[in-house]
């Protein structure tokens, strides 16, 4: 055997811990070699130096602060401690002798008592709650961080204007009388409460500022225009009107924007209505629309399409959204408009 | 009362007989740890956490089975989660980077002569550094063996490790000890052989 191989085997030669057959081989070579000698001394003396080493013993609190420990611990954590009846009393009731806090392959074992629910239970459940609540703290900062932000934003939102903040059409749905909805337009146009206007959309059943919805079908709501779509130039492609293409509950509309009148009479307000059903046989609405157009536009009748108002602006459109449209609107029909300037689909 | 009434009564909860317990095995357990740790107050930590487990254990403790041997076993896993944590989350405590003795006072050797026990202590320190900067299974392994006495089957199921291997480990841990020691041997002129190797 050479020497490489006997230096791996001198640690547990000197510990007596070799096969007899290895033990001989060592043996041997240890009197044939001197190098293999030398280091098994050097081994033997660097395990001497352990033995010499003094024994430490810990401070005097040592004691003292363990008992403490473990009587807090066992009153704790009842369950994890071999705490004996007469030890750690709580409530009057001795402590079970409950399942052991297993060491490492120690079989934790659970006595008959351990199975029954003791009184301690619950207070084991509250201290194990408090000690998880430290790892809930993130998790709650989160929560009051996003409802902070929720909070703030729907405080902005009601600030920047009631019709910036949609409403879930629940009366509708529950088919009971809703109030009336309606999106107010700061230097906007609107048809004034009686207006020829209003009154002849009313008559024909039509609503000449029906907010076009992308959600069709969904009448009631709040409604918005087509996304990535100004409202201004929503203009129908095929020539007719917007408001064909969505279903309406259109008597009820019609009681609604009634109601809306007496209510708002000192305010300029767009009423959102359900926009019609789609229906081919709509010529009258789209007659009586046509002659609000002409008579608000009379130097551009043939603009018709141009003319079609958008009633509302899309939900959740800023202030310079509303701002910047709304004088659009003023401005429609007028050479050198925005609008005129980017004019109805298909035109630029 | 011996050992085995000692234990009995400790694994009925009598906390004055596990504080008897403590006081005959506080020395071992600590001297392990604090060669384990190598300062003052993670040792005095690891000594609590010891002997709290050993107390919640007890009654694990089969009536035949040595209890030194276990305490061993209880003393080394602790150690070895102090391992795993140290793994988990690297960090370098204040104790470490004051000096290793941390108010440990010079024990005494019993000649009286407070040269020699100078020397040993320092000695001891010296020993103790070589300790820390051994690798952590290393530093173990060598603990458990030089300084507790462990056998190598008991070593095997305290690190759940095979026999073979705990005969390779330990051969390259006293391998990498003596290197180190060698390379320090001013502090080991008590030892005649290493001093001898000097001439």
């Amino acid at each position: 055997m050479d020497c490489r191989k006997v230096s791996g085997l001198l640690s547990p030669y000197l510990d007596g811990e070799l096969e007899p057959s290895e033990k001989n081989i060592v043996s041997s070579h240890l009197k044939s070699c001197s190098a293999c000698r030398r280091e098994l001394a050097e081994l033997q003396a660097a395990v001497q130096i352990f033995r010499q080493l003094p024994e430490l013993a810990p401070g005097p609190a040592f004691r003292p602060r363990l008992r403490e420990r473990l009587a807090r611990e066992s009153r704790s954590l009842p369950a994890g401690v071999s705490g004996s009846p007469a030890a750690f009393p709580i409530g009057g009731q001795a402590l079970p002798s409950a399942p052991r806090f297993p060491v490492d392959k120690a079989p934790a074992t659970h006595s008959a008592e351990s199975r029954e629910v003791p009184r301690w239970v619950g207070l084991r459940a509250v201290s194990g709650l408090f000690r998880s609540g430290a790892r809930l703290w993130p998790k709650l900062a989160v929560a009051t961080i996003l409802l902070l932000a929720m909070g703030i934003t729907s405080l902005w939102y009601g600030l920047a204007g009631p019709g910036l903040v949609p409403k879930l059409p629940v009366e509708r749905l529950a088919g009971l009388p809703s109030q009336p909805k309606y999106e107010e337009v700061r230097g906007g146009r609107a048809e004034p409460a009686g207006s020829p206007e209003r009154k002849a959309s009313d008559a024909a059943g039509d609503d000449l500022s029906v907010v076009s919805s992308p959600e069709a079908g969904r009448p009631g709501l709040l409604a918005s225009a087509p996304q990535g779509v100004p409202a201004p130039e929503q203009a129908p492609e095929d020539g007719q009107s917007a408001s064909k293409k969505y279903p309406a509950e259109t008597g009820h509309a019609l009681a609604e924007q009634k109601e809306n009148q007496k209510d708002n009479a000192g305010r300029q307000k767009i009423f959102l209505t359900a926009p019609p059903a789609p229906s081919e046989s709509t010529p009258e609405p789209a007659a009586a629309a046509a002659a609000a157009r002409e008579k608000e536009n009379p130097a551009d009748p043939g603009a018709a399409p141009k003319e079609v108002k958008p009633a509302a602006f899309p939900v959740g459109q800023g202030k310079g959204y509303r701002r910047r449209w709304g004088n659009c609107r003023r401005n429609v029909g007028r050479p050198g408009s925005p609008a005129q300037k980017i004019g109805p689909a298909g035109e630029n | 009362m011996d050992l085995a009434e000692l234990i009995k009564k400790s694994k009925a909860g009598d906390l004055d007989a596990f504080e008897e317990l403590v006081r005959l095995y506080e020395k071992k357990v600590f001297t392990l740890v604090y060669r384990f740790v190598g300062n003052w107050a993670d040792a005095h930590d690891l000594a609590q956490e010891t002997f709290i487990k050993v107390f919640q254990s007890l009654p694990t403790l089969r009536e035949d089975g040595s209890f030194v041997a276990w305490l061993h076993q209880v003393t080394a896993n602790v150690c070895r989660d102090e391992l795993r944590k140290k793994r988990r989350q690297p960090k370098a405590s204040l104790d470490e980077l004051m000096t290793s003795s941390g108010g440990i006072p010079i024990p005494d050797q019993g000649d009286g002569c407070p040269e020699t026990a100078l020397e040993r202590w320092e000695m001891s320190e010296a020993v103790q550094g070589i300790l820390n900067s051994l690798a952590d299974d290393y530093r173990l392994i060598l603990l458990m063996r030089e300084v507790e006495g462990m056998t190598y089957d008991e070593i095997a199921a305290a690190l759940d490790i095979s026999p073979g291997t705990v005969k390779s480990r330990l051969s390259r841990a006293r391998q990498a000890f003596k290197q180190k020691l060698l390379a320090q041997r001013e502090h080991f002129r008590l030892l005649p052989r290493l001093a001898g190797k000097e001439g």
